[in-house]
């Protein structure tokens, strides 16, 4: 080949692809195991996905609230989150991002809906399951979250009826 | 059944007594062609691709058996030495030393498609999902330079789909920067999607043309059939616009960006186009122009008060002379894919069309018997049309 130096950078491609998957792989693996953790209540549905398998659809407490502004459909907003028991509730949902220093518990969201009836999307509806296997029986069904530096939410684990799932 | 060594032997003492070849000429070619003893490597070759495919077969039993019990980074390292080996073995085939290009070319196109594989494995690992578009988007990000830096066509083909499934996306995704629909408002409407997409294919058709002639001549044809496809398909689909017309009114416009950033790739694409071929882009243009006239109709809710029939009727002729154009096109510049696409798609669209207007005037027997035969004519005809011509185009270039 006579562009066999040119065909040479392929390979500097081909490292940036590798050292993407396994540093995104990472952070997400960091974000799990390091990040702080939250607790959110929650009712599931099972659809499936063509790439990756069989998942839930998880939709959270936090996924309603009331809010007092008027978002523009599928926006960010910013979700200040409150403890109430074991689990983390909707405390105010706002519109401009909190400050630096503000120590409360916030994470973003999408929002659709209006004033007082927001639906929030997190990012964190889908959680996949051991393929064929569809979705398990329990009572109570609860997500424990990371709360990424970023502010953004991800699944660490499932708790069914107080177990570990899967 | 014989090698083609065994049978060139044979065959070739009958062409010796025909006069087709000499005897030193049929001695010549049996050197260059010898028959190796005990089959030669053929036996060998077979036993090596079953045994190869069972072995592949095994591993992949092997692994979605255990999958559950296989950690996340045994996974994730597995795809990476995947997604590794399959460019080393691109290299080492189609490169350096490149004895095999089409095989290397193959082992290309398996690496850019397992990037799109390492991210859905990381984000079903991660239970991932607040924006399956920016996943697509980085998978083509992350290969569009390969098929250009390796001259490979599988993986340019590749890094298409990740750009039509991309783009397909945002303008389908509601609150996407990109979306066809207006914020707050909800994207039902495929026939949108088909149309931008349709306007799309024309972007890559044209991208096509102006490929020809420079050093990356290689990709010209794939972008050109490919962006015919799209372009034929998306014509195709609007015919049925009468049929779902209630929904078309001015006030379902879609959103300016999309259609401007499409119709910059389209202008884009024809500049460059011009430069390269200017007798053909000049060809080509009222044709493509009729063709983006019912995508336009789509787009903005052109409402005539006829409840689509215009730009139904305007679709399927928009269609019927762009393939006859592509036809000609292909005969008279070699272009194989022009003249099988335009067949192909002339007989869809006569047969849907005798079905869409006359499908329900019929009792039901008659129907039948009549399409039966309708169908079995025309393509019977089709096809041997088709038949003369590319045997007439390939014995053109033979004498070329």
């Amino acid at each position: 080949m006579n562009n066999i130096k040119i065909a040479r950078w392929v390979w500097v491609v081909v490292a940036v692809q590798v050292v993407f998957l396994l540093s995104w792989a990472g952070y997400h693996q960091w974000v799990r195991s390091s990040a702080p953790a939250i607790r959110l209540k929650t009712l599931p549905v099972d659809p499936r996905d063509i790439l990756r398998g069989d998942y839930m659809i998880l939709n959270y407490e936090i996924s309603n609230a009331k809010a007092p502004v008027d978002p523009m459909e599928h926006s960010d907003v910013f979700v200040i989150l409150k403890p109430e028991g074991a689990h983390y509730v909707v405390d105010t949902v706002v519109t401009e991002k909190p400050a630096d220093g503000d120590n409360r518990v916030w994470v973003h969201a999408l929002a659709s809906g209006s004033v007082g009836e927001l639906f929030l999307t997190y990012g964190i509806e889908r959680f996949f399951v051991p393929e064929g296997r569809g979705t398990p029986t329990f009572k109570t069904l609860e997500v424990e979250a990371s709360v990424s530096p970023t502010n953004r939410l991800y699944i660490r684990r499932l708790w069914l009826d107080g177990k570990r799932f899967p | 059944m014989k090698s083609f060594e065994e049978r060139l032997r044979s065959e070739s003492v009958a062409w010796v007594e025909t006069g087709v070849v000499t005897s030193a000429q049929r001695q010549a070619l049996l050197e260059r062609h010898p028959v190796e003893a005990g089959g030669g490597g053929r036996f060998v070759a077979i036993l090596g691709a079953v045994g190869g495919g069972l072995l592949l077969a095994g591993v992949c039993l092997l692994v979605s058996a255990n999958w559950q019990e296989i950690g996340d980074w045994v996974k994730i390292g597995g795809l990476v030495a995947l997604l590794m080996g399959a460019y080393v073995a691109g290299w080492k085939l189609k490169i350096s030393p490149g004895n095999y290009e089409k095989t290397g070319d193959a082992f290309f196109m398996l690496g850019a498609g397992l990037l799109m594989a390492g991210i859905a494995l990381v984000s079903q690992i991660f239970h991932l999902n607040s924006r399956p578009a920016t996943g697509v988007l980085v998978w083509w990000l992350g290969i569009v330079t390969v098929p250009w830096l390796v001259k490979s066509k599988g993986a340019q083909a590749v890094s298409l789909i990740a750009l039509l499934i991309w783009l397909g996306m945002e303008f389908a995704i509601r609150g996407s920067w990109l979306s066809l629909a207006e914020q707050g408002r909800g994207f039902e409407d495929g026939v949108r999607l088909v149309a931008i997409m349709t306007a799309l294919g024309l972007a890559i058709w044209l991208a096509g043309l102006a490929l020809r002639e420079t050093r990356h001549e290689l990709f010209a044809a794939l972008h050109e059939k490919w962006g015919a496809l799209i372009v034929c398909s998306g014509l195709y689909v609007i015919g049925f616009l009468r049929h779902f017309w209630s929904w078309q009114n001015n006030e379902y416009a879609v959103r300016l960006l999309p259609v401007i950033l499409v119709a910059g790739l389209i202008v884009a694409a024809a500049v460059l186009a011009w430069r390269a071929s200017r007798r053909e882009v000049l060809a080509m243009a009222p044709w493509l122009v009729a063709a983006l006239i019912p995508v336009g109709a789509v787009l903005f809710g052109w409402n005539v008060g006829d409840h689509g029939w215009l730009w139904s009727a305007w679709s399927w002729t928009a269609l019927f002379v762009l393939n006859v154009f592509m036809i000609r096109t292909g005969l008279a510049t070699g272009r194989e894919g022009w003249v099988n696409l335009g067949m192909a798609f002339i007989a869809l669209n006569i047969v849907t069309r005798y079905f869409d207007l006359f499908g329900t005037m019929l009792e039901g027997g008659v129907f039948f018997v009549i399409s039966g035969v309708i169908v079995l004519t025309l393509g019977i005809y089709l096809e041997r049309k088709r038949r003369k011509w590319l045997g007439a185009m390939r014995a053109e270039k033979e004498v070329a």
